[in-house]
């Protein structure tokens, strides 16, 4: 059988890193991506790509915690070689803090990221309003920079990019083998999934390079994420609204809350706004699929709806995709005809 | 009452603001002067990265260990004052690495989030089998010291860009008493043979990706003799070199050699950053601060002199403590001289 053909759709961190993970292990591939946006113009172009796991309620705790702990294996050892400030790799520190206890006091990752441990009685000082908090160093992917960095090793490999906008997975029945869908938020309309729903995201992006350490709200609404340039300013979650327009009033409230929990960001300059959907669902949709038309299949392997966490579990789930393609391969060549199934 | 500040590092500075805080209203006679031959940005507290951290041991001086601890408070206390991105004043996290187990500082309990270093973390350095995590604060000169300028003429503080040659010249001039804040240059003014240059070398870079600090200890080599990097709002600084009795302010390629490849070797990332300049300065070391009065007569011609210098590489570090010490000097000599009303007690 020649060399399989396979179609990644998507080009955020889910496409991408999915796509490399294919070359990875399975080098015979001709490996393609395709998607009607790149960095930087992608969902995980707004996220501050921060490694703080979010909890998916559909998704045993194990699995979530070995993804997690790929991820973050697979970025320390970036982050720690010549090539970090290319692939945008860096540490940061940080508090999470929480106006009541929370339920769990140690989370699922505690002792994934580094240095986990409860915040002391002087550090609490610095939140008049938070009565716990944690302290712990994780890792940030900065995008573009660690998107660009992934398109740049795929097409070392010879990976090709297009730039095309897929409405249907059959588009691509005649010229790929196995397809690999990471559009996103873009599966809702792609693969028409109703269980996946769009969590809105709007951030500040601004200039304050005093700032060096994280601080995040328990709640998830509020933090302050240090990137290398740029120190990302969130956020809302609102489910259901698919508008990708700033909003004003939010851009305030999104400020206002900021400047509470760290002062200093009054002086912030440059003040960019933007909006994502995250691609948000009850589990990551990682699974594989044959699809039936008129007697022609098409093999395809799903990875999207990572909603809040794509950063943080982004390589567990693209090796899981790549073993799942390999399934398919191999599903491929005991075909007895040799001709797709 | 005249009183005269000679020096305008973060030294002198500091201690013409806390004089001028604390005494302006008290006596409305103080007038205060400030004489320097060198200002802001071509000091040494200019070339000094800003990290809040005193030496790995205090040697049994809790004097100083108190001074560091009152500026560490201070600081922290400006922290979330709208002054505070404009003093250069920010909080950065860190880690402090041993080749082997080492006693906790003195300042342990002074920073925020003490901890020792987990193995995870400690593989991130290869050569170091220990160390340290804590939140610290930065206190850029290239800011403070302009910020302290600032404070200091909206008070009415006269600056005068000159050269003292002796405290004599400043007391025949009417000066009653001077603060003498002149680091390095002490020697000049009154021989010291405790006061020894202990020439550094800094390499800065843009490294925006660096969010902590990282401060190498050889603890036999003794301190910044081994590599440290320090991230600014701007720049970061590589550093660690620490030559005792070396007088010369010229940059050297061969200390340049050192600090980049052991830098580099440290954070192998690092290679990629972009040299941005270089610099070179002398700490102003001594065994332990000088900080106390001096009756000087010549003839005629008398006065008090605060001394205040010999902060080595912890200047920022200890710098408020010393500036409240000196001005409680300056209360003493104030209230012998009846200018400020004494405590309710009875005169020893």
């Amino acid at each position: 059988m020649a060399a399989p053909k396979v179609a990644v759709v998507g080009a955020g961190v889910i496409g991408l890193s999915t796509a490399l993970c294919i070359v990875e292990t399975c080098p015979s591939c001709s490996v393609t991506v395709l998607s009607d946006q790149f960095s930087p113009n992608t969902t995980s172009d707004v996220a501050a790509g921060m490694l703080i796991p979010h909890t998916y309620p559909g998704t045993p705790i194990h699995v979530q915690k070995q993804w997690f702990k790929e991820t973050f294996t697979y970025l320390f050892a970036i982050s720690n070689s010549a090539e970090a400030s290319e692939a945008g790799i860096h540490l940061v520190s940080g508090w999470q803090v929480f106006k009541s206890t929370p339920e769990e006091e140690l989370p699922f990752w505690s002792d994934a990221v580094l240095g986990f441990r409860p915040m002391s009685e002087a550090e609490l000082q610095k939140f008049p309003q938070y009565r716990f908090g944690q302290a712990f160093t994780t890792l940030k992917c900065d995008c573009p920079p660690y998107l660009l960095w992934l398109e740049k090793r795929l097409k070392a490999t010879g990976v090709q990019m297009y730039n095309r906008k897929v409405s249907d997975l059959w588009e691509l029945c005649s010229e790929y083998d196995i397809i690999v869908n990471c559009a996103g938020i873009g599966a809702h309309q792609l693969v028409g999934d109703k269980k996946l729903f769009p969590v809105r995201g709007q951030v500040l992006k601004v200039y304050a390079p005093w700032v060096k350490n994280f601080i995040r709200d328990g709640d998830g609404l509020t933090y302050i994420y240090p990137g290398i340039h740029r120190v990302t300013l969130g956020g809302t979650r609102e489910k259901e609204s698919w508008s990708l327009s700033p909003d004003p009033g939010t851009t305030k409230d999104i400020f206002d809350r900021c400047c509470s929990l760290e002062p200093s960001l009054q002086e912030a300059q440059d003040i960019k706004v933007k909006v994502g959907l995250r691609p948000s669902r009850q589990c990551v949709r990682l699974q594989r699929e044959v699809l039936s038309q008129g007697g022609v299949k098409l093999l395809v392997v799903h990875n999207y709806g990572h909603g809040a966490g794509g950063f943080s579990v982004h390589r567990g789930t693209a090796k899981e995709a790549a073993r799942l393609v390999g399934e398919c391969i191999a599903a491929l060549q005991s075909s007895s005809s040799g001709a797709k199934l | 009452m005249r009183v005269a500040v000679i020096g305008a590092g973060v030294i002198g500075l500091s201690s013409a603001l806390c004089i001028h805080e604390q005494f302006h209203g008290l006596v409305p006679s103080l007038e205060l002067e400030l004489y320097a031959d060198c200002f802001t940005p071509h000091t040494t507290s200019d070339g000094a990265a800003g990290l809040w951290q005193p030496y790995l041991s205090d040697l049994g001086n809790l004097q100083e260990t108190l001074w560091n601890k009152e500026t560490f408070d201070h600081l922290l206390r400006h922290l979330h004052s709208p002054a505070a991105q404009e003093m250069g004043l920010f909080l950065l996290s860190g880690y402090n690495l041993f080749t082997e187990p080492v006693p906790d500082p003195s300042w342990k309990n002074i920073v925020l989030g003490f901890r020792n270093l987990t193995p995870k973390e400690l593989e991130l350095f290869p050569g170091y089998s220990y160390g340290w995590f804590n939140t610290a604060l930065m206190l850029e000169g290239r800011s403070y010291l302009p910020w302290l300028t600032n404070r200091l003429t909206q008070r009415g503080v006269k600056f005068f860009h000159k050269k003292i040659e002796s405290f004599q010249e400043l007391f025949s001039q009417g000066v009653d008493v001077v603060i003498n804040c002149t680091g390095m240059r002490s020697g000049d003014l009154q021989p010291d043979p405790e006061l020894q240059p202990g020439r550094g070398q800094v390499i800065k870079v843009l490294a925006p990706w660096l969010k902590h600090f990282i401060i190498t200890h050889d603890v036999k080599s003794g301190i910044y003799k081994s590599p440290y990097v320090i991230p600014g709002s701007e720049f970061t600084v590589l550093g660690g070199i620490y030559q005792h009795g070396n007088w010369s302010k010229e940059n050297s390629a061969q200390d340049h050699k050192t600090i980049w490849e052991s830098c580099c070797r440290l954070l192998p990332p690092l290679q990629k950053a972009k040299i941005v300049s270089e610099w070179s300065g002398l700490r102003p070391s001594r065994p332990w601060v000088r900080l106390e009065r001096e009756s000087i007569r010549d003839g005629n011609v008398q006065g008090e002199v605060i001394h205040n210098y010999g902060h080595g590489g912890f200047g920022i570090t200890i710098h408020w403590g010393c500036a409240m010490a000196a001005a409680r000097l300056v209360g003493s000599i104030l209230q012998e001289r009846g200018k400020v009303a004494s405590s309710p007690q009875p005169r020893l």
